[in-house]
């Protein structure tokens, strides 16, 4: 309380003066906030693209029979009203990697890391802000890239996100083979080199450039989760850029990197000899398990802050918490082989992956029981926020409840490759990522534009989403259980899913809500960013310290000195403070071991 | 109004407790008919661990939310580790999960063991988009075959070599057609032509991936006669959605009639 | 409104949108004995000239094989005994499904007849067997079963493409771009169907009937290089004759195709 707040904002050692013309405030801008907001921004727009390809793919699994003639206008995807059915490839294949991608990595880590490092450590920008501004300007072409794919030759990838060889690598495998694949590789290149960029900055910030008093242990979880997802990338991405280059020239310079012998396509022999597509699923889930949980923990982190705020009560179990992202991190390293326990590498390797997987439940049950602790006695405020990150929990036990089913190597063999799975990810992975976003919107939103979300219309928008969510994901299981396998253009071919098309109709005509309801979103946050009620410094009377900025920070971020740091973000309902909030900034020896946290 | 989110927070909750619980309670996995009941004993018991997790810990947290609200008054306790507790649900959760680990291992040990001496040999070959069945015959022993001897033309898909003289009894079924023995052990070589598939048995819980370059092997029993399906389980192509084959699960003295009349 | 063509133009590249409206009236089945060019002389090159013939066939003709359907049970019902297949299809000597084209003598540039070409894909079986057109020539296909067939040639030349048709009456519209002779085309869900598409760069070609005749229309007088070509015996099977021909005279080219 007691920092510079009424001070002048000039006159202050800035690094940099604030530029001055548009181009350079708000397109080349170097300052990590606008970049924050610009690849915000970017990832909800590949959302909206990437939503609308799984409302097509519903559409087509809920009715295949019938004809969409008012969907011709898609003329590589519908014939006389009928959708082809190497378009729903493309469909799948394009929605996942958009998604995993393009939105669920970059709007959490990319976005609100960009937005939240400088503000949460104490620094006025990013460590190297010409590289992050470099780091959004390689990611555009990627995406530019990743979505002309769909008007080049017969289409976009079609070998799903995963794009196992030889779908992948044969360019007569399957239409979107073609051109369609190449795109898809240089697109990945360009995000994982913007996503090292990035890695490489929040690395450096975090370690480097923490405001004084502000030691690792009293990082908020944002924080922490940043730092992993940073190093989680920095590790794991590589072995993806090595995989993409040695399919593309499998691809077009006859390399077998991923290509057996003996191979037969269409009645001619394919001229490779030696590789083994086994060696690009090791390579791909190195990276792939990973990146699941690069886009959870930011999610995890941002649930842990934005509860304590409106619980009016410390975290439960802090230390606990950074040891199970930790942990997480670490074994997420080493779980991989769990996507592939029946791809036919040895079973001995699948018992190793099988021990990794049922570990890493142990942290993530840990984070869970903290979170239920934090809610136990407290006093919980029910603003947008607070929703998000209980819907987040809600995600996370039942997604996370799924995996016990699919980490059982037995088990899996009836599972793999079923609506199980999909039901199992979207929950967690996709779901707790996407909630978390949604949270850290509303939460964050008067340090983006300095003015406060609508709490109404965001209420409305959380629950139509949170049960539009429970609806189209949760029966999946159901279907999972009987069979259904995923990918399937037309499920109804095979005798033993024709029974399962009212609950398929079920979970489109849900998803169609929740589709729907995402336009509340949009609403809310343009209209919010223009016309939203002006948001006070600290409209939520949190304790973290980016919340000593002014809303919406300057250039620079604090007008006068930075803060010095003097507890952990978590001191509510101190006993005998005046507020039922203490400050990070805040001197006062009062809270836990006087704040020596 | 907070009063109303906490309880519809709650009421949404225990909502999908109770759908959740009803529809776990019907039976949904194809009925069985081979001998890897294991694998469905080892559904229903995880089904039942975490179906109660999920119950309790989903009541925890529609009960903190209708409780735990912001009132005149109301205070929230400045409460925030507790080593002994935190110690017990890890351990607890671990030993949990090392149960599950265990019971999941051996269960994984019994269905990857070799298979008994008699088992029947059969292979499977996948391709774009169809299976390809044969028997190796009296002689117990698949005939070569070779990529460049594929002709789809004159009907040879998998490449066989009629000159070897382990090809000549090799019996290749009518693309889509499998047939086995109830009751007795059948080990499956699955293979691929082009790219990969995955060889699926939704009433047997049976699934491999048929993968390039490799010839992998899974054996089960096949227990009550009759027609099933076989689907690809791995996204092959733009005709993977109908990539169907049939099994005919047939007793054992009608088998060989069984295949000449399929050949026939 | 505006969308559509500009993402059409996008979406098909170079596809000139004119020749768009032509042809939409759908060609029957080619079932008739001796099939004709399917494309008659464009004006400009019409000659009056025409050669006919029998291509007939040496050697050992294979037996007829059934093919068992029962990988789609669609096509095991439209067939109950199996699909009766003969490859090599010989009839009091004359061989059927042969192209006989004009392999060289027919210089200047042909463009392409405004008549679509039709690859019927009907029974699990492709009707006809040897498709030929025109460099630039639209190919319709046709799904006439009730199930899924792809079309997917593999050219050595031209741009390869692969295109499902999960419907009966659903139909799309190709073109080939380069000649090209014998294009192998298959469907990848019955991989017993087999086709050949030629590409050539002249329209005066015909494909012979069930008895093996052909006739040739519409030639200019000249000197002629004519080869016959068969997909299943394939390029190195082929036999070429030489024949001169003047304005409104129908000559006589007899070709033996040795098996």
């Amino acid at each position: 309380m007691a920092h510079a707040e009424t001070h002048a904002a000039e006159a202050h050692g800035h690094a940099d003066h604030a530029p001055q013309s548009f181009i350079w405030k708000y397109v080349f801008s170097k300052d990590h906030k606008v970049i924050g907001i610009q690849y915000y921004v970017t990832a909800m727009f590949m959302a909206l693209i990437a939503g609308l390809l799984a409302m097509t793919i519903r559409l087509q699994l809920a009715w295949p029979e019938k004809t969409f003639p008012s969907l011709n206008f898609l003329t590589k995807g519908y014939t006389d009203g009928v959708m082809n059915p190497e378009f729903y490839a493309m469909l799948f294949t394009m929605h996942g990697t958009i998604m995993v991608f393009f939105v669920l990595s970059t709007a959490p880590v990319s976005g609100f890391g960009n937005m939240l490092i400088p503000l949460q450590v104490g620094a006025r920008d990013m460590a190297f802000p010409f590289l992050n501004g470099l780091s959004f300007w390689t990611f555009l072409p990627g995406c530019i890239v990743i979505l002309s794919s769909f008007f080049v030759g017969a289409g976009a990838a079609a070998g799903g996100w995963t794009s196992y060889p030889p779908l992948s690598a044969l360019r007569s495998a399957v239409p979107g083979s073609e051109m369609g694949q190449t795109l898809w590789i240089i697109g990945m290149v360009f995000f994982i080199a913007s996503f090292t960029m990035g890695g490489l900055n929040f690395v450096t910030t975090i370690l480097n450039m923490r405001t004084k008093g502000l030691s690792m242990m009293r990082m908020p979880m944002t924080l922490w989760a940043m730092f992993l997802v940073a190093v989680l990338g920095l590790l794991s991405f590589p072995a993806l850029t090595a995989a993409s280059l040695m399919l593309l020239f499998d691809r077009h310079f006859g390399t077998s990197f991923f290509i057996p012998s003996g191979l037969v396509l269409s009645g001619q022999v394919v001229n490779h000899q030696g590789g083994s597509p086994l060696l690009w699923q090791h390579l791909f889930w190195f990276l792939g398990h990973p990146e699941v949980y690069i886009l959870m923990l930011p999610a995890l982190g941002f649930t842990s802050d934005i509860m304590v705020a409106f619980c009016r009560k410390p975290i439960f179990g802090y230390k606990a918490m950074v040891g199970a992202m930790l942990a997480i991190s670490g074994l997420s390293f080493v779980v991989w082989g769990h996507h592939m326990f029946v791809s036919g590498m040895s079973p001995y390797l699948g018992m190793a992956f099988a021990v990794g997987t049922m570990l890493i439940a142990v942290p993530s049950a840990v984070k869970t029981f903290n979170w239920l602790a934090t809610l136990w006695r407290s006093r919980i405020i029910f603003k947008t926020p607070m929703l998000w990150a209980m819907g987040v929990v809600s995600l996370f036990i039942s997604g996370g409840l799924s995996g016990i089913w699919l980490g059982q190597t037995a088990l899996d063999i009836h599972f793999h490759d079923t609506y199980f799975v999909v039901a199992h990810f979207h929950l967690i992975m996709a779901g707790a990522a996407l909630f978390g976003v949604f949270g850290a919107t509303a939460f964050w939103f008067p340090k983006m534009f300095g003015r406060m979300m609508n709490d109404t219309l965001g209420k409305i928008h959380f629950w139509f989403t949170f049960l539009a969510y429970y609806c189209t994901f949760f029966p999946m299981h159901y279907i999972g259980l009987a069979g259904h396998m995923r990918r399937i253009y037309d499920p109804y071919q095979y005798e033993f899913l024709k029974n399962l098309q009212p609950i398929n109709q079920f979970i489109t005509i849900s998803a169609f809500i929740l589709g729907a309801s995402q336009i509340l979103f949009f609403i809310n946050y343009f209209w919010s960013a223009f016309r939203g009620e002006k948001a006070t410094d600290n409209p939520w009377n949190a304790a973290g310290l980016e919340w000593t900025t002014p809303s919406p920070p300057g250039h620079g971020n604090w007008p006068g000195e930075i803060p010095e740091v003097h507890r952990w973000p978590f001191d509510y309902s101190v006993p005998g403070a005046e507020k039922d909030f203490v400050l990070q900034t805040d001197p006062a020896p009062i809270g836990d071991k006087a704040g020596s946290h | 109004m907070a009063k109303l989110q906490g309880l519809l927070f709650g009421l949404a909750t225990l909502v999908l407790v109770v759908v959740a619980t009803a529809f776990f309670a019907k039976e949904w996995l194809p009925p069985l008919k081979s001998d890897r009941i294991a694998i469905d004993h080892g559904i229903a018991v995880t089904l039942l661990v975490t179906g109660l997790v999920f119950i309790a810990t989903n009541l925890l947290l529609a009960f903190f939310a209708w409780r735990y609200q912001d009132a005149p008054g109301a205070t929230a306790a400045y409460w925030h580790h507790n080593a002994k507790l935190e110690w017990i649900w890890t351990l607890v959760t671990a030993a949990i999960m090392f149960g599950f680990l265990f019971n999941a291992l051996a269960m994984w040990g019994q269905l990857q063991k070799a298979p008994p001496a008699d088992a029947m040999l059969v292979e499977v070959v996948g391709q774009q988009f169809a299976w390809n069945v044969r028997y190796p015959g009296k002689d117990g022993i698949f005939g070569r075959t070779d990529a460049k001897l594929v002709d789809p033309g004159n009907l040879n898909f998998i490449g066989l070599d009629k000159t070897d003289p382990n090809a000549a009894d090799d019996v290749i079924m009518p693309q889509n057609q499998l047939y086995l023995p109830e009751g007795l052990p059948v080990r499956v070589r699955i293979r691929s032509l082009d790219v990969i598939h995955s060889f699926f048995l939704p009433n047997f819980r049976v699934k491999q991936d048929a993968m390039p370059g490799m010839a992998v092997e899974t054996w089960f029993t096949p227990k009550v006669a009759g027609d099933y399906e076989i689907a690809c389980a791995e996204h092959c192509g733009l005709g993977h959605y109908r990539m169907r084959g049939q099994l005919h699960v047939v007793k054992p003295d009608g088998f060989d009639a069984a295949v000449a009349a399929a050949l026939e | 409104m505006s969308f559509k063509p500009f993402a059409r133009l996008l979406l098909l590249g170079s596809v000139p949108l004119a020749a768009a409206c032509g042809g939409g009236e759908a060609e029957k089945p080619a079932a008739a004995p001796a099939t004709q060019a399917p494309a008659a002389a464009p004006a400009a090159s019409a000659g009056s000239a025409s050669i006919a013939g029998k291509v007939s066939f040496d050697g050992a003709v294979p037996a007829a094989e059934k093919v068992k359907l029962s990988a789609d049970p669609k096509c095991a019902e439209m067939h109950k005994g199996g699909l009766e297949r003969q490859t090599v299809h010989v009839k009091d000597g004359g061989l059927a499904d042969v192209l006989v084209y004009v392999k060289s003598g027919a210089n200047g540039s042909y463009p392409a007849p405004a008549e679509d070409v039709l690859l019927d894909q009907h029974g699990c079986d492709y009707t006809p067997h040897m498709v030929a057109m025109v460099a630039g020539q639209k190919l319709k296909i046709r799904n006439s079963d009730d199930t899924l067939h792809n079309i997917h040639p593999r050219p050595q030349i031209n741009a390869e493409f692969n295109v499902g048709q999960p419907r009966k009456g659903m139909e799309s519209e190709k073109s080939f771009d380069k000649a090209e002779m014998l294009i192998p085309v298959g469907c990848d869900v019955h991989p017993w169907m087999r086709a050949y598409i030629t590409v050539l760069s002249n329209p005066f070609f015909a494909v012979t009937g069930e008895d093996g005749t052909f006739t040739i229309k519409g030639l200019p007088a000249g000197e002629y290089e004519v080869e016959a070509v068969h997909g299943k015996l394939g390029k190195d099977k082929a036999v070429a004759g030489k024949i001169t021909v003047k304005d409104g005279e129908a000559a006589k080219l007899d070709l033996t195709l040795k098996g």
